[in-house]
């Protein structure tokens, strides 16, 4: 490994020694601020660091991680969301007395878990990757101790997460007994191969076994139903800027290595569409039509999270350039808009030790914060797909996508899911505008910091912005894709 | 010669696997397991695997009978110095450990038909590169020298977490 593999490196190095430099100073320094502002500092310095990489790209260093257009995208995306969260976090943290400097350590670890993700190119690196992002997770969740309900939604999320790591491995065991590879394309091109040879050769055998179990595993951490089940637990019981990373950053980061392990190959070729496309289909109105049932709106997010990935599955399958195209971005527009929408849930946290998940909490929110409110309902419009914001125009490349790769039935599932949604998107709305109770006393119409309140200004501003004026943000999903699936 | 050495590291590993679990001392059978381990670490010394043998002895003999010995110790449920010889759920035990046997018969059996020739061959590649130990150690700090730095971070995270859950006051 030479220096300048060590450069190009430099956007993992940095969040990982800064977590160990925010422990460290923990030792010394009580000032919590000094750890915050560390924190968010590191990220924004990995993001410069990024940048740079850029210039070297692709690199790849050693066989297990490859710093190409693709990875730096997705890790421009997750550590502007993991910074945005550390942002968020301070107030709700410091409200509850917890504002320590495990939680940003843990933060930066779990940033740099989610890093080797998107750089790996490897099953050993995949599985490290993940595996720091978990661990990080089971703190993080539990970050709470005094609050049952985050234990337990830690708890939950230990045994699910530490089950479907083993059933992840057990695939990975299977796809090098078969096909004799640890990288993942490689790997993945023979399991293609492999694959009309079922019942003449043991390999094939082996190798599809192996093909499932791995699904299976990305399944789980996706939330696809019928894996679903921890994520409204999950969501609910973690403390809001961590439910914001489980949904934005994590599943961005499993989504980038999944789309560059599969995208190259397709799904078709690996003989697995029939039952992901019944996965999808099952996702998107599975979470649909739970989310109709929730009075709470962690909850709801969790469910119209597990929709969101079952639209980005309907790209996965569509596959091509296009598919591929279509699922980068839609991810971005996802990421972008989740993070404004529990930004807000955070915000609204943080002023008391209570959490503010219950629907019935945002009645008549519209008239006490309008600002907050208004950007919430900018973020479900969003998530909902309607036009002038950048959740349309990833559904739309998506629907375009699946259409133009002939799945006429895929797309329409995916319309008719959509338009489910509408109904309990639109709830939120109409609940945070109605009449508010006799009892409500508070009347300030800006969020508690500042600096959160330009936070949440820049993704309203993105979200709109995508929305009105893609083609900046298509070139650069463009970009990113071709440098692992060439046109 | 080295068949006989089999048989007795064979010999050792059973007779202790059967004294562990006949024990109703929890401690004894712990100290039996040990033999076991050992036992167990030898074979893959019979079977050149020298850096197998290390970890066996070092994590399975050091940490994790220590481990087991803390717990048993910790937990201190008294009784279970004391265990039953026989406990309830015996007969899907031994129904379970019968399916178990036939299974591991089946593919002895089965292997047996057509056993691979010795494979002379990797051993000789193996020999080449100068030793297990030192190939694995080679791969260790040059190709996989990042997944090494890697995982030290994992055990890092899960040491601050756990230390953060389980501290009284942060």
């Amino acid at each position: 490994m030479s220096g300048a593999d060590l450069w190009s490196l430099a956007p993992l190095i940095v969040p990982a020694l800064a977590g160990t430099l925010v422990m460290l100073l923990g030792g010394f320094n009580a000032n919590r601020r000094l750890h915050h502002g560390l924190a968010v500092g590191a990220l924004a310095a990995a993001l410069l660091c990024v940048g740079m990489a850029y210039g070297t790209a692709p690199r790849t260093v050693t066989p297990l991680l490859i710093i190409d257009s693709y990875a730096l995208f997705f890790l421009t995306l997750i550590y502007a969301a993991t910074g945005l969260l550390a942002m968020f976090a301070r107030p709700y943290l410091a409200v509850r007395e917890k504002d320590t400097d495990a939680f940003y350590a843990l933060l930066l670890f779990a940033a740099t878990g989610m890093g080797v993700l998107a750089c790996s190119n490897h099953f050993a690196a995949l599985f490290l990757g993940l595996e720091i992002l978990t661990v990080s997770l089971y703190t993080l969740i539990g970050y709470l101790r005094e609050d049952s309900r985050s234990l337990e939604a830690a708890a939950k999320y230990l045994v699910l997460a530490a089950l479907s790591s083993s059933f992840l491995l057990f695939g990975i065991a299977l796809v090098y007994a078969a096909t004799g590879t640890l990288l993942l394309n490689p790997a993945f091109r023979a399991i293609a191969d492999l694959a009309p040879q079922f019942g003449q050769q043991a390999e094939a055998a082996w190798a599809l076994a192996g093909g499932i179990f791995l699904f299976v595993g990305f399944a789980f951490k996706l939330a696809l139903v019928p894996f679903h089940m921890w994520s409204p637990d999950v969501y609910q019981g973690a403390p809001a800027p961590v439910t914001a990373l489980i949904a934005t950053g994590s599943k961005g980061a499993v989504l980038a290595v999944l789309l560059r392990a599969v995208g190259p190959v397709g799904l078709g070729e690996i003989g697995g569409a029939a039952g992901i496309t019944v996965l999808a289909v099952l996702t998107m109105f599975g979470g649909n039509l739970l989310a109709l049932l929730q009075d709470d709106l962690k909850r709801l997010l969790a469910y119209s999270s597990v929709a969101h990935l079952g639209y980005v599955m309907v790209a996965l399958l569509a596959g091509g350039v296009a598919g591929a195209q279509a699922m980068t971005f839609y991810v971005l527009a996802y990421v972008l808009t989740t993070l404004g929408a529990f930004g807000v849930v955070t915000i609204l946290s943080s002023e008391s030790p209570c959490e503010a998940d219950s629907l019935a909490a945002y009645r008549g929110i519209g008239w006490r914060r309008p600002w907050l409110a208004a950007t919430l309902a900018v973020m479900i419009l969003s998530l909902a797909g309607i036009p002038p914001t950048a959740g349309f125009l990833a559904k739309v490349a998506v629907l375009g996508a699946a259409i133009e790769a002939g799945r006429l039935g895929l797309a329409i599932a995916m319309a008719l899911a959509s338009g489910v949604a509408i109904y309990f998107y639109l709830r939120v709305i109409v609940v945070m505008y109605m009449q508010e109770e006799e009892d409500a006393t508070e009347a300030s119409s800006l969020p508690s910091s500042f600096a959160n309140a330009v936070a949440l200004l820049v993704l309203v501003a993105l979200v709109i912005a995508i929305g009105l004026h893609p083609t900046p943000w298509f070139e650069a999903v463009r970009v990113a894709v071709a440098t692992i699936l060439p046109a | 010669m080295e068949l006989l050495f089999f048989y007795i590291f064979a010999a050792v590993i059973l007779g202790s696997a059967v004294m562990m679990v006949t024990r109703r001392n929890m401690v004894h059978a712990v100290v039996w397991m040990v033999i076991t381990f050992i036992g167990v670490a030898s074979l893959y010394i019979l079977l050149e695997a020298e850096f197998l043998a290390a970890v066996q002895i070092l994590v399975y003999t050091g940490g994790i009978v220590v481990l087991f010995l803390f717990v048993i110790m910790l937990v201190n449920l008294g009784d279970i110095y004391q265990v039953e010889w026989l406990h309830r759920q015996w007969l899907p035990a031994l129904l379970l450990a019968l399916l178990l046997v036939t299974e591991i018969g089946f593919m002895v059996w089965v292997g047996a038909q057509d056993v691979p020739a010795a494979p002379e061959q990797s051993e000789a590649i193996l020999r080449g590169l100068g030793g297990n130990v030192e190939t694995l150690g080679m791969a260790l700090y040059t190709d996989f020298l990042l997944p090494f730095e890697v995982a030290s971070m994992l055990l890092l995270v899960a040491m601050i977490g756990a230390i953060y859950l389980a501290k009284k006051r942060v």
